[in-house]
């Protein structure tokens, strides 16, 4: 029954999918309906069990890919799959920083009266890391082969990563309008807070540890593609005599 | 939100508490999406017993 199955699931993978899912759909009924309003914020805060873990996330995608491309640029530990994780790994972190921002500035419409304040520190330090990872991702699609890409890119990563301390101490370094964090100041949130709080924590790290699976999967896959693309496209060019022989063939292919 | 409290928040609240829910729904839904397609497109082009995680 398995043999004709196609795609990149495996039994660990679907309980894991299924987890989120069955995860999610709790936070969705737990912070619509079932959680109290906040004393201060209101129904706003149902905002906030969706905004914290994503910033959170975001924060644990990039600083994976920046082990990982620090991991590549190290010649002791280069390897592809170092490339591959970096690069899953910030796709998912632009998506998570994306939701961060969306999530914040519906968040600030309620609480502040408006959707972005470009005075506030936060706000301008998280869009800043967002345009950054966003310039990852274009860099990666620059001309090159494999390796070039590759180092380029993780050089990208090591410098953008440099904005993650920036977001996360600009509360306390600049003190603008955005809050401080509610779950680093003790007594100032109660205990469903608290709990949705870790409760959506865990829903989308094991979304992420979920599409990492299979996006690795998907890069090892269109490597080996690639690879048997190019033999085969060598193969063809050797027979109308256009390439002599084929042993330097990959070099400065992009693939 | 029950009735009784959605009659306490104003409309426009309700619309971006609700949209912001949907927003994440909708990006896990369409990442979730787009790897199982990509992935099943490629696994065809590729013989099982040549998948790297098998």
């Amino acid at each position: 029954m398995t043999s004709s199955r196609t795609g990149t699931g495996t039994g660990a993978t679907r309980v894991l999918g299924l987890a989120t899912l069955a995860m999610f759909v709790a936070l969705l009924a737990f912070g619509l309906f079932n959680s109290p309003a906040d004393a201060v914020q209101r129904d706003s805060v149902r905002i906030l069990y969706l905004h914290v873990p994503a910033a959170e996330m975001a924060y644990v995608a990039f600083i994976v890919a920046a082990v990982s491309s620090a991991a590549y640029l190290w010649k002791r530990t280069r390897s592809r799959a170092w490339d591959r994780v970096a690069n899953a790994s910030v796709e998912l972190g632009v998506v998570f920083t994306g939701i961060t921002l969306a999530t914040g500035m519906m968040w600030g419409r309620i609480s502040w009266g408006v959707y972005w304040d470009w005075a506030d520190a936060r706000l301008v330090s998280t869009l800043l890391l967002f345009v950054m990872f966003l310039g990852y991702l274009a860099v990666r699609r620059l001309d090159g082969n494999d390796d070039q890409r590759a180092r380029r890119s993780a050089v990208v990563c090591l410098v953008a990563i440099l904005d993650v301390p920036l977001v996360h101490y600009s509360v306390e370094w600049f003190q603008t309008t955005h809050p401080v964090s509610s779950l680093e100041t003790p007594g100032a949130i109660d205990g469903t807070f608290r709990f949705l709080h870790f409760w959506g924590l865990v829903t989308f790290l094991l979304g992420y540890v979920w599409l990492m699976m299979h996006a690795n999967r998907i890069a090892m896959l269109e490597d080996k593609v690639a690879g048997e693309d190019l033999a085969v496209a060598i193969a063809e060019r050797q027979r109308e005599g256009v390439v002599p022989g084929a042993t330097h063939g990959t070099a400065g292919v992009a693939g | 939100m029950s009735a009784a409290l959605l009659a306490y928040v104003p409309t426009e609240d309700v619309g971006m508490i609700v949209a912001a829910y949907t927003l994440v729904g909708v990006a896990g839904a369409g990442l979730a999406w787009r790897v199982l397609r990509k992935g099943r497109r490629l696994t065809r082009r590729v013989p099982k017993e040549e998948w790297p995680w098998t």
